[in-house]
């Protein structure tokens, strides 16, 4: 599994989200419009865009690049891209989770756990804050959080989407460097005005595919 | 309410997707016999359940389901088994999810016979990659390819029963649309 850190390419626009498929029931003849959620929970979706690289004396910021789009394979290769989000001001804050609160066997699609948060807080937590869980199959995922309580022994975190693959009592949570197993969906084109400078955009989406 | 739906191909070894991202334990109900049996996301159903008819009287239903995100393996795995899909129940279901995304209730919405598997590979805009799908054909019990088509009595057939009885001798003046007065000639 490759590394793909967008902090070295210069984006200026980086947007992490969990997206999913809305479903409209309708307008009601008094303007109310019910909403709902059709794919279980959301996935992830990562644009990166306007970035500045390249230049006569950062010739090996193109080739970082060009080697790291190879290494992609348009997309058939999973990596696991690192969000580089600058609203995480964490250190050395990786919790552990003490409750799986709800989801199913396993822990699949849990979407609250109990954890205690590492020593040595660089932050408090403060709900819209991601992390990071390693899965033994599925690999690093991104979560983002909704709502954190305060309950005995720690935290309690709502978040989404729901967990991929599992999660126990024990696991690591990682508040610092959020990452997650993705696929290149983009054209990997990277136009380089002067032959030098490239201001490429890429889009990632969560690699859903089943682990074999 | 946030939903989403189950397929169930009752296979020897039965075929669950969910139109889900990620996948999920559904419990056992009449339809679904085992517990906590695992219902595949991530390929997701892009088409083909738009609408499902609820059949009354034996009206005749056909839909074909489309499922993405299919590897050139997984094609290939899907002719190969493509016989053994043939007949086989489909069962279509309903899962709703709490506030939380986790279960909370299914409800089975239609039965269906499979009928056939075709994979499909859809070039699109030149420099973009070709859509990859694989499609499942699939009826109500009423609809069957080898159905007679309708039959026609005519006023020939029922002389040859009775030759005497003229009950059918204005049929062939019988066109769709025209409208014919009951009772003796006026």
């Amino acid at each position: 599994m490759t590394d793909f850190y967008p902090c070295h390419f210069n984006f200026l626009k980086i947007d992490p989200r969990v997206v999913g498929a809305p479903i409209s029931g309708g307008t009601a003849l008094n303007g109310y419009e019910d909403r709902g959620e059709g794919s279980g929970g959301g996935f992830w979706r990562l644009d990166l865009s306007d970035s500045g690289i390249g230049g006569r004396n950062h010739k090996d910021e193109l080739l970082a690049y060009r080697a790291a789009q190879a290494g992609a394979l348009n997309g058939s290769n999973p990596e696991t891209v690192h969000f580089s989000d600058p609203l995480i001001p964490f250190a050395g804050a990786a919790g552990v989770v003490i409750t799986v609160v709800n989801g199913q066997s396993g822990g699949l699609n849990a979407t609250i756990i109990d954890v205690t948060p590492g020593t040595g807080v660089g932050a408090a937590l403060v709900a819209g804050m991601r992390f990071t869980l390693v899965h033994s199959t599925w690999g690093a995922r991104a979560y983002e959080t909704s709502a954190i309580a305060t309950v005995s022994g720690g935290k309690r975190l709502t978040f989404i989407p729901p967990i991929r693959g599992g999660v126990t009592v024990g696991d690591a949570v990682d508040f610092d460097d959020i990452r997650c197993r993705m696929r290149r969906v983009s054209d990997p084109s990277n136009l380089l005005g002067m032959g030098l400078i490239g201001t490429p955009s890429l889009t990632f989406q969560e690699d859903m595919r089943q682990p074999s | 309410m946030n939903r989403s739906v189950l397929i169930r191909i009752a296979t020897p070894t039965p075929a669950r997707i969910a139109s889900t991202v990620n996948n999920i334990r559904i419990p056992a109900d009449d339809i679904e016999t085992t517990d906590a049996a695992l219902y595949l996301g991530g390929g997701m159903v892009i088409g083909g359940l738009d609408h499902l008819e609820q059949l009354i009287n034996g009206i005749a239903d056909r839909i074909d389901i489309i499922v993405s995100g299919v590897t050139p393996q997984t094609q290939a795995l899907a002719l190969s088994e493509a016989d053994d899909v043939k007949g086989a129940t489909i069962d279509i279901g309903v899962v709703f999810f709490d506030g939380a995304f986790q279960v909370s209730s299914v409800q089975w919405m239609a039965q269906y016979r499979a009928d056939k598997l075709s994979i499909d590979r859809t070039p699109t805009s030149s420099g973009k990659a070709p859509d990859r799908t694989i499609s499942l054909s699939m009826g109500s019990d009423d609809t069957g390819r080898s159905r007679s088509p309708n039959a026609y009595f005519t006023d020939a057939d029922q002389r040859r029963r009775s030759s005497t009885d003229a009950f059918f001798s204005h049929v062939a003046g019988i066109n769709q649309g025209t409208s014919r007065l009951f009772g003796p000639n006026q």
